[in-house]
C-alpha cells in the first residue's frame, strides 16, 4: 500500500538486536489488532446489550401481540456449521503463514477455502432472512424480528468485510504478509465468536 | 465577580409554590455557596501567582511537586470538595428525595390523581371524575389547564402519544419525561392557590417552545364547583363511538 | 511492557545502507492521499476549523432568535431563510441547534484537538517518524471527510437539514417525528464520523505503546500525549457504542425495525430509552475524550511557560486514569429524569460526584505548577491560563448537575447548556487556541503575531464567561432548552434582557476570532521564519527544524529525563539555559 512499507521500514531500522523488522512489525500490528478488534467487539456488546434489555423489558418473548419467529433450525445450524469451518480454515491459514517462509501452498489453499465458507455463509443468511419474509415476518412485525433481521444483517455485513479482506489477501502479491494475514485471521475469528454468540443469545435462549 | 454572581442567582429562582420546594432550594443554595467559594479560591490562587510570580527576572522554584507536603494539599483538596460539598450535598439530597420526589402518594387516599398525555405540541388532563376510575364515561378531560386542589398530594402518571416530552413545572421545581409506549409518574403538593405554568421541557419538534400549560391550585370549594361544571360538560361531549378519545389507562399500582 | 525490549529497534541509528525515504513525489501523493502523519494533522487542523467557523456562524444565528424572537436576520436573513421573510422560523431553528451542536463536537473539536494536534503531534513528542499504521491515518482523514460530506447534504434536503437535536433522541428522530431523508443522512454521517475516531484511536494507542524512542517511558511523556493516548482509549472503547445506537436507529428508519418505536395497543414496540442508554453510555466518555487532549496540553503548556516541572505528574497521571474509568460508570446522570429507579439514581449520583476528587487534584496540579515560577505570559500560556479558569468554572457546575435533586429542576434547562459550553469552549476555545498558538511555529515554520494573540485572548476570554455564565443564571431561573422564542412563558418574559446581553456577548466573541483568522492567515505567508526552538523547552519536537524535515528525526532520539525538566538549578549552571532537552543527557 502507499509508503507505509517505507515508512515502517524506516520507523524499524534493519539489523536492530530484537531479530528483524518483520517480528518488531508483528507486534505491533498484534497492538492494533488487538484495539480494532475490541473496539469492534464493543459494537456488537453493545447491539447485544440493547437486545438484552428490551427482552428482559418485555414480559414474554416474543413479546405479547408478536406472533413467533419460525426457528428456521437447518439454516442457522448450516451458517454455524460453515462459520466454524470458515474459522477452521484461517487457522490452517495462519499456522502456514506464521513458519516463517509464507510461500507454502497451504496458505493460499486454506484461505480460499474459507474464503468459500464466508461466501456459502452469506447465501445462507440471505436465504434465512427471505425465509422469515416468506413467512411474513419483516423487520417492522414487531421486536422479536427487528432484532433478528438487524443483528443477522450488521454481523452479516462484517462477514462480508471479511470475505473481502480474505480475497484482497489472495489477489495481493504473494506471499501475503504475516502481519496482515493474522489480521485478517483474527478478524474472521471475532466475526465467527460474535455469530456464535448471536447463535445463542438470540435463537437459542 | 462569582460572588456577585452566586447572590445574583439566588432571587432568580422562580416562586416556590411547593411543600417540598425548600428542600431542593436549600440543597440548590448550598451547592452556590460552597462551589462559589472554592472557584473563587482556586481564581485568587491563581490571579496571586500571576501577579507575584511572573517575569523573566525571576528565577523559578525548582520541584516536581512530590514531597509529603505536595501530597498532603492534594489530598486535603480533595478531601475538602469531597466531603465538605460532595457527602453534604449527597445526604441532604438524599434524604429529601426519599421523602419527597421519590415518596409517591400511593396508599394516600387524599392524594389527587390526573392522568396526563403529552403530545405534539399540547398536555391532555385526564380527572378520573366521580366514580374515580379513569377511562369511563365520566371522566373530565381538559386541555392544557390543570386544575388541583392546594394543600393535598397531587399524583400524577404520564404518557406520550408520539414523541418524549418532559412536563415540569418551575414553581414546584420538578419534572418528569413522558415516554411514548410508557407510564412515568410525579407528584407533589402545591402550598398555596395561585395559577402556575406548565412547561415542556424535552425536545419535541419545532414547536416545543409552545407547549405550554397551566396548572391552577384551588381551595376544595373552589375544586368542587369547577369539577361540578366540568362534569356537566364531560357527559356532553361523552362519545361512545369515538375510540381515540378513550386513551386514559387503569391507574398503574406502585411497581 | 519494559520500555527498553518495546523500543529496541530504535536504538541503532538510520542504516546508511538504508536512508530515511524521500518524501513522494506525485501531487496525489504528497498532498492529497499523503500518509505523512504530519500532513493529514495539517488536513484535519483545516478540515475542523472551516467547521468551527460554520458551527460558529450557526450560533450566532441562535443568539440572534433568542435576543430578538421573531426579527429578521439583519444582513443574510434573506438569504438564509428565504421562505419566512429572513426570520429565523421554528423549523429552522430547531435545525440551527441540532446542526451547531453536532458539528462542534464532531466536526469541529475531534478532528482539531485529536485529528489535528493528535496527529501532527504525537509522532514528534514520542520520538517517532509517523504513526504505526500510516495507511489507516490517511484513510481516517478521509473517512471523516466522507463524513463531513455527507452531513453538508443533509443541509439541502426537501424536508430540510436535521433537526432533532446533536442527541436525535427517538421517537423524534425516528419516521415518527423526522420524516425526510435528512436525519437519515445524519445518522450516516455520525457513523463514518465513528469510524474515522476508531482508526484513529487504533493508531494512537498502537503508537504509544510502540514507537515512543528508547528512554521514553510513558512517565517521560508530555502530558499531552497521556491526554490524546487516554482519550484514544476512551474511543476505541465509547464510540462503537454510539455506532451501536446509529446502526439500529437507521434500521428503524429506513428497513422499519422497532427498537426505538414505542408500542401502542395495535403494534407492539419497543423503547425510545434504549436508545439514551445508548447514546449516554458513549456520551458521557465522549466529553472526557474532548477534554483529555486540553488537559494534556494545559498541564504542558502551564510547566513550560512558569519555567519549573509539571507540579505532581504522576500524581496528575493517576487523576487523568481514575477520571477515564469513572467516565464509563457515570452515565446515568444524563436520564435522572426518565423515571429511573431510585437505587440506580443515587448510585449514579455517588459515582459522578467522585469524579470532583481527581478533577480538584489535576486543579492542584495546575495551580502547583504555576506557584513561584517564573511566568511568561505569553499567548499559549494566556490560554492555557484560561483554559484551566474556564474549565474550572464549569466542572463546579457539574457538581449540581450530578445531584439527583437539583437536577430534577436543572435538567434540561440553559443551566446544563452553561454547564456544558463551559467546559467545551474550555476545551476548543481555548484549548485548541492554545495549541494552535504554540505549535504553529513547528507546524508552518513560521510565528504569529504576539499582541494580536494576546487581544483575541482578552476577548475571547472574558466574552466566554458572560456569554456561558450568564446561561449558567438562565437556567437557573429555571429556562428550558431549545426554546424558540422563550418569551412564550410568562415566566420567561423578565429573563429576555438578560438573553440579550448574552446574545451581545456572543456576537462580540464571535467578532473576535476574526483577529485569530486574520492572524494565521497573514503569519503563514508573512509571519518571521520561526528557529527550531522558539519556546525554550525540552520536548522533542522542538528538537528539529521548524516545520520538522519529512522523516522526522534523522536519527531516533534516545530520551533521557521527563518532558518539564525546566528551571534546575544544576541544569542552569552546566547549560546556560533553564531548560534540559529530552534527548540529551542531564549534568551529573
Amino acid at each position: 500500500m502507499i509508503g507505509s512499507d517505507t515508512i515502517r521500514r524506516a520507523a524499524i531500522p534493519p539489523g536492530s538486536p530484537s531479530g528483524g523488522g518483520e517480528a518488531a512489525a508483528r507486534a505491533t500490528v498484534t497492538v492494533g489488532m488487538t484495539v480494532a478488534l475490541a473496539a469492534i467487539a464493543m459494537t456488537f456488546a453493545a447491539l447485544l446489550l440493547a437486545y438484552g434489555i428490551v427482552r428482559v423489558q418485555a414480559p414474554t418473548w416474543p413479546p405479547p401481540g408478536e406472533l413467533p419467529l419460525p426457528p428456521l433450525w437447518t439454516l442457522r445450524l448450516l451458517a454455524t456449521v460453515l462459520a466454524v469451518a470458515g474459522s477452521a480454515a484461517m487457522h490452517v491459514a495462519a499456522r502456514a503463514g506464521r513458519t516463517g517462509t509464507a510461500a507454502t501452498a497451504s496458505a493460499p489453499l486454506a484461505l480460499g477455502a474459507a474464503m468459500l465458507t464466508g461466501v456459502a455463509f452469506l447465501a445462507v443468511q440471505v436465504a434465512s432472512l427471505r425465509a422469515l419474509g416468506a413467512a411474513g415476518v419483516h423487520p417492522d412485525s414487531g421486536l422479536a424480528a427487528s432484532v433478528v433481521y438487524a443483528l443477522t444483517a450488521f454481523h452479516g455485513l462484517h462477514a462480508l468485510v471479511a470475505v473481502m479482506l480474505s480475497l484482497a489477501l489472495l489477489m495481493a502479491r504473494r506471499p501475503a504478509r504475516p502481519g496482515r494475514l493474522l489480521a485478517v485471521v483474527a478478524f474472521w475469528h471475532l466475526v465467527t465468536a460474535v455469530w456464535l454468540i448471536v447463535f445463542g443469545a438470540v435463537f437459542v435462549a | 465577580m462569582t460572588f456577585a454572581v452566586a447572590l445574583a442567582l439566588f432571587p432568580a429562582l422562580p416562586r416556590d409554590a411547593s411543600a417540598q420546594g425548600h428542600g431542593i432550594d436549600a440543597v440548590l443554595g448550598y451547592l452556590t455557596i460552597t462551589t462559589a467559594v472554592a472557584f473563587s479560591l482556586m481564581l485568587l490562587i491563581l490571579l496571586a501567582a500571576l501577579v507575584l510570580h511572573r517575569g523573566r527576572d525571576r528565577v523559578a522554584h525548582y520541584t516536581h511537586g512530590v514531597r509529603p507536603r505536595d501530597r498532603a494539599a492534594a489530598i486535603v483538596a480533595g478531601a475538602v470538595v469531597l466531603f465538605g460539598i460532595d457527602a453534604v450535598a449527597v445526604v441532604r439530597s438524599a434524604s429529601a428525595l426519599r421523602s419527597g420526589f421519590w415518596r409517591y402518594p400511593d396508599g394516600d387516599p387524599a392524594a389527587y390523581r390526573v392522568e396526563v398525555t403529552a403530545q405534539q405540541w399540547a398536555w391532555n388532563f385526564r380527572y378520573p371524575g366521580a366514580d374515580g376510575v379513569f377511562n369511563t364515561p365520566d371522566d373530565i378531560i381538559t386541555l392544557n389547564e390543570l386544575r388541583v386542589p392546594a394543600g393535598r398530594p397531587v399524583y400524577l402518571q404520564l404518557t406520550s402519544k408520539d414523541v418524549v416530552h418532559s412536563f415540569y413545572l418551575p414553581n414546584f421545581r420538578t419534572k418528569i419525561d413522558a415516554i411514548p409506549g410508557t407510564v412515568t409518574r410525579l407528584w407533589f403538593q402545591p402550598k398555596e392557590t395561585g395559577t402556575f405554568e406548565i412547561a415542556c421541557a424535552q425536545h419535541c419538534g419545532a414547536w416545543h417552545y409552545k407547549m405550554r400549560g397551566e396548572l391552577t391550585a384551588l381551595t376544595e370549594q373552589e375544586l368542587v364547583r369547577w369539577q361540578g361544571r366540568a362534569a356537566a360538560d364531560a357527559a356532553l361531549r361523552y362519545d361512545a363511538a369515538d375510540r381515540e378519545a378513550h386513551d386514559g389507562w387503569p391507574w398503574m399500582p406502585a411497581p | 511492557m519494559d520500555a527498553c525490549t518495546v523500543s529496541e529497534e530504535h536504538q541503532r541509528p538510520t542504516d546508511p545502507a538504508h536512508p530515511a525515504p524521500e518524501p513522494p513525489a506525485s501531487f496525489w501523493r504528497q498532498v492529497v492521499f499523503s500518509t505523512d502523519h504530519k500532513v493529514i494533522g495539517r488536513q484535519f487542523l483545516w478540515l475542523g476549523l472551516v467547521f468551527l467557523a460554520v458551527a460558529g456562524t450557526l450560533a450566532m444565528l441562535i443568539r440572534w432568535q433568542l435576543a430578538h424572537p421573531g426579527a429578521p436576520v439583519p444582513l443574510v436573513g434573506g438569504l438564509l431563510f428565504p421562505a419566512s421573510g429572513g426570520v429565523v422560523s421554528p423549523a429552522a431553528y430547531t435545525a440551527l441547534f441540532t446542526m451547531h451542536g453536532t458539528i462542534m463536537i464532531f466536526f469541529a473539536l475531534t478532528p482539531i484537538l485529536i485529528g489535528g494536534f493528535g496527529n501532527f503531534c504525537l509522532p514528534l513528542l514520542i520520538g517517532a517518524r509517523d504513526m504505526a499504521f500510516p495507511v489507516l491515518n490517511m484513510l481516517s482523514f478521509w473517512t471523516m471527510f466522507a463524513a463531513t460530506a455527507i452531513l453538508t447534504a443533509s443541509f439541502f434536503t426537501p424536508l430540510g437539514p436535521p433537526a432533532a437535536g446533536w442527541t436525535s433522541y427517538p421517537t423524534l428522530s425516528t419516521a415518527v417525528g423526522a420524516p425526510g431523508v435528512a436525519q437519515t443522512l445524519w445518522v450516516l454521517a455520525i457513523y463514518l464520523n465513528g469510524a474515522s475516531s476508531v482508526m484513529g484511536a487504533v493508531n494512537y494507542i498502537t503508537t504509544v505503546i510502540r514507537f515512543r524512542a528508547p528512554g521514553m517511558t510513558f512517565f517521560r511523556m508530555p502530558l499531552t500525549v497521556w491526554g490524546l493516548w487516554l482519550a484514544s482509549i476512551l474511543n476505541a472503547l465509547f464510540v462503537p457504542v454510539l455506532a451501536a445506537g446509529a446502526v439500529l436507529l437507521f434500521f428503524d428508519r429506513v428497513f422499519g425495525t422497532r427498537f426505538f418505536i414505542a408500542g401502542s395497543a395495535i403494534k407492539p414496540g419497543g423503547d425510545p430509552v434504549l436508545y439514551q442508554h445508548l447514546f449516554w453510555i458513549f456520551g458521557h466518555p465522549e466529553v472526557y475524550i474532548l477534554i483529555l487532549p486540553a488537559w494534556g496540553i494545559a498541564g504542558d503548556l502551564l510547566s513550560f511557560f512558569s519555567r519549573k516541572p509539571a507540579y505532581g505528574y504522576k500524581v496528575t497521571v493517576g487523576a487523568l486514569i481514575a477520571i477515564v474509568v469513572l467516565s464509563g460508570v457515570v452515565y446515568g446522570h444524563h436520564m435522572f429524569v426518565t423515571g429511573m429507579s431510585p437505587l440506580l439514581g443515587e448510585g449514579f449520583m455517588v459515582l459522578t460526584m467522585l469524579i470532583s476528587v481527581p478533577s480538584v487534584i489535576l486543579g492542584v496540579g495546575w495551580l502547583g505548577t504555576v506557584w513561584r515560577g517564573s511566568i511568561r505570559l505569553t499567548t499559549p500560556m494566556l490560554f492555557a491560563l484560561g483554559l484551566v479558569t474556564v474549565f474550572g468554572l464549569g466542572g463546579f457546575t457539574g457538581l449540581f448537575l450530578a445531584d439527583v435533586l437539583a437536577d430534577v429542576y436543572l435538567h434540561d434547562t440553559f443551566f446544563v447548556v452553561g454547564h456544558f459550553h463551559l467546559t467545551m469552549s474550555a476545551a476548543v476555545l481555548l484549548g485548541a487556541f492554545a495549541a494552535i498558538y504554540f505549535w504553529f511555529p513547528k507546524m508552518f515554520g513560521r510565528m504569529m503575531n504576539e499582541p494580536l494573540g494576546k487581544l483575541h485572548f482578552a476577548l475571547t476570554l472574558v466574552t466566554v464567561i458572560v456569554t456561558f455564565g450568564l446561561q449558567l443564571v438562565l437556567g437557573y431561573a429555571g429556562m428550558q432548552r431549545r426554546l424558540v422564542d422563550p418569551s412564550a412563558y410568562a415566566f420567561l418574559r423578565p429573563l429576555m434582557p438578560l438573553n440579550r446581553v448574552v446574545s451581545q456577548a456572543a456576537f462580540v466573541m464571535g467578532a473576535a476570532q476574526v483577529l485569530f483568522v486574520v492572524n494565521f492567515f497573514y503569519s503563514l505567508r508573512w509571519g518571521p521564519r520561526a528557529p527550531a526552538n522558539p519556546w525554550q523547552v525540552g520536548t522533542l519536537e522542538w528538537t528539529v527544524s521548524s516545520p520538522p524535515p519529512h522523516h522526522n528525526f534523522a536519527e531516533i532520539p534516545r530520551v533521557f529525563v521527563g518532558p518539564h525538566e525546566l528551571g534546575n538549578p544544576a541544569v542552569k549552571a552546566a547549560r546556560g539555559v533553564d531548560f534540559q532537552p529530552q534527548d540529551q543527557e542531564p549534568p551529573a
